[in-house]
């Protein structure tokens, strides 16, 4: 089994699956040419720019603010020779943008590519954005969490719960449990996870796990939340996965 | 040329869905031009997919996410430079003298075993995207999470010559050293606020927080309370959750200094040529 650049295929194997990394990602991601128009983006990113609400993209691929629709500001990042943009990182560009339906707004990140072609090339990926929509609900699949910490479906929710900011007696009522059951499951949830309180609990879930996206589950009944039954079974153990 | 083409398809499918409550003619308009232009724009995809997968890799180790592809017997394919620093740094995953991707201590599932099946998964959509490993990491931090990703969901591999498996993962326990200007120009935060609410995402309780600042408790209530005000929470829980949406897997800013490239066959590295030596991007965005 070789692995081998020669005519391309193996190329096209490999960027798509990086790319299909990229869609798995919680954060929006685009690349775009010199002149600001859309070359790529994963699947976070179209569900944003879909939304028209803060940024989206004009029917020549432009991408544009919602708000006065004037263009995402490549200028600001295209100053300088040939000579410096071979050095490739310019300081990143933070924006914070406006969103007509009145959620928190989005952040935008912006830089240069490391890499870019020779010169004015309008087929290259020229600026890398990302794109972090701080209304986006985190979820953690009640799989993930069984797995790796042996929570139980309601401690799980109660997880998702907290990662909400919610508070134990809002856990107490979405879960319809007593506020000493809550207290127990909390117990539990900090003893499982090595965690000392809440806050670590909060902490300690975001850093593992906000980085990619659970397929959304609809919040019917915690009971459920390991929604449509898909049993995927890795190997010849007894155990299987469920994803949820 | 022809099996290239029809394959470079299943990179750009779906990138412009369109939006089922998208806003009428424009909305529409957009997202079908997008979907054409696109690929049309990109040119051939020989010549692009290595642009493409360049800058995909980029990204990720701007996110500070270490990507490995192995084959079917764990065998390494590819590395981003975030993961060659990571393996060679060995705490948790590592390579053996076979080029095999291995855990440092058991792990459980075995991550090879893993990597075996979901290389040999017919593509189906019921299949989970990625299956999670806690891999525990000798110098005793907390376990690292590492996800096998599965080929045959993120791409068509039916006619594929290499079936890669993508295994992601990256460093939990980093600092969170996110930059005053995200915080200044976002959210009005004062120094003193930034440093304390870096501190409170690292998950310290307030009374650590303070002792970690060297400022006495209501000082450190006094920065909180300033914090709930200026993001809109009522309580640490919230603000916590708060920020770390908006603020994201910034928590994962890898700012380690970067080890000697791991032992991967030249065949391999220069897959895509190397990438010039790379800064994190959100290490200088968030570097104190």
């Amino acid at each position: 089994m070789t692995y081998h650049n020669g005519n391309g295929s193996n190329l096209v194997d490999l960027a798509t699956i990086v790319l299909g990394t990229l869609d798995l990602l919680r954060t929006g991601v685009v690349m775009i040419s010199i002149r600001g128009q859309l070359l790529w983006a994963n699947r976070a990113a179209v569900d944003i720019l879909n939304a028209h609400d803060g940024l989206e993209v004009d029917a020549n691929d432009f991408l544009l603010f919602s708000q006065g629709s004037c263009r995402f500001p490549i200028e600001s990042m295209s100053t300088g020779t040939a000579v410096a943009w071979a050095d490739g990182y310019g300081e990143p560009s933070i924006k914070y943008v406006d969103r007509p339906s009145g959620k928190r707004d989005l952040m935008v990140i912006s830089r240069r590519t490391s890499y870019f072609g020779d010169g004015h090339d309008t087929h290259k990926p020229f600026a890398l954005v990302f794109i972090q929509d701080p209304d986006l609900a985190v979820r953690i699949s009640q799989r993930e969490l069984r797995q790796l910490y042996g929570l139980t479906l309601t401690e799980g929710s109660m997880a998702n719960f907290l990662m909400e900011g919610s508070t134990l007696e809002e856990c107490c009522r979405r879960l319809a449990i007593r506020p000493s059951t809550a207290r127990m499951h909390l117990r539990n949830l900090l003893d499982k996870t090595g965690t000392r309180g809440q806050g670590e609990l909060v902490c300690l879930l975001f850093r593992n796990h906000g980085l990619m996206n659970a397929p959304p589950v609809p919040e019917t009944s915690h009971r459920n939340s390991d929604g449509p039954q898909k049993v995927f079974k890795i190997f010849h153990e007894t155990r299987t996965y469920t994803w949820g | 040329m022809g099996l290239t083409q029809s394959r470079s398809s299943v990179v750009f499918r779906s990138r412009f869905r369109v939006s089922s409550t998208g806003d009428g003619v424009r909305g529409t308009s957009s997202g079908i031009d997008g979907r054409a232009n696109v690929s049309e724009r990109l040119g051939p995809p020989s010549q692009n997919c290595a642009d493409l997968l360049r800058v995909g890799l980029e990204f990720l180790d701007l996110l500070s996410v270490a990507l490995t592809l192995c084959d079917s017997s764990s065998r390494l394919l590819h590395t981003n430079q975030i993961a060659r620093h990571m393996l060679n740094s060995g705490d948790g995953l590592r390579i053996d003298s076979s080029g095999r991707l291995r855990t440092s201590k058991a792990s459980r599932p075995v991550l090879s075993e893993v990597i075996r099946e979901l290389a040999k998964a017919k593509p189906a959509p019921s299949d989970p995207t990625h299956v999670v490993i806690a891999v525990p990491r000798p110098s005793g931090k907390r376990t690292l999470i590492v996800s096998v990703l599965s080929p045959a969901f993120l791409a068509d591999h039916t006619d594929s010559l290499v079936p890669a498996v993508p295994v992601i993962f990256w460093e939990h326990e980093e600092r969170c050293g996110i930059k005053r200007r995200i915080w200044c120009e976002g959210w009005d935060f004062t120094p003193a606020e930034c440093r304390f609410a870096n501190l409170l995402m690292e998950g310290l309780s307030l009374a650590d927080c303070c002792q970690q600042l060297g400022i006495c408790r209501s000082t450190g209530a006094f920065h909180l309370k300033n914090l709930f005000r200026k993001t809109g929470a009522r309580r640490q829980i919230e603000l916590l959750s708060i920020l770390f949406r908006a603020i994201g897997v910034r928590s994962v800013v890898h700012r380690g200094s970067r080890g000697a490239v791991v032992g991967l066959s030249p065949r391999v590295k220069s897959n895509v040529g190397d990438l010039p030596a790379e800064r994190s991007f959100f290490a200088e965005a968030y570097s104190s």
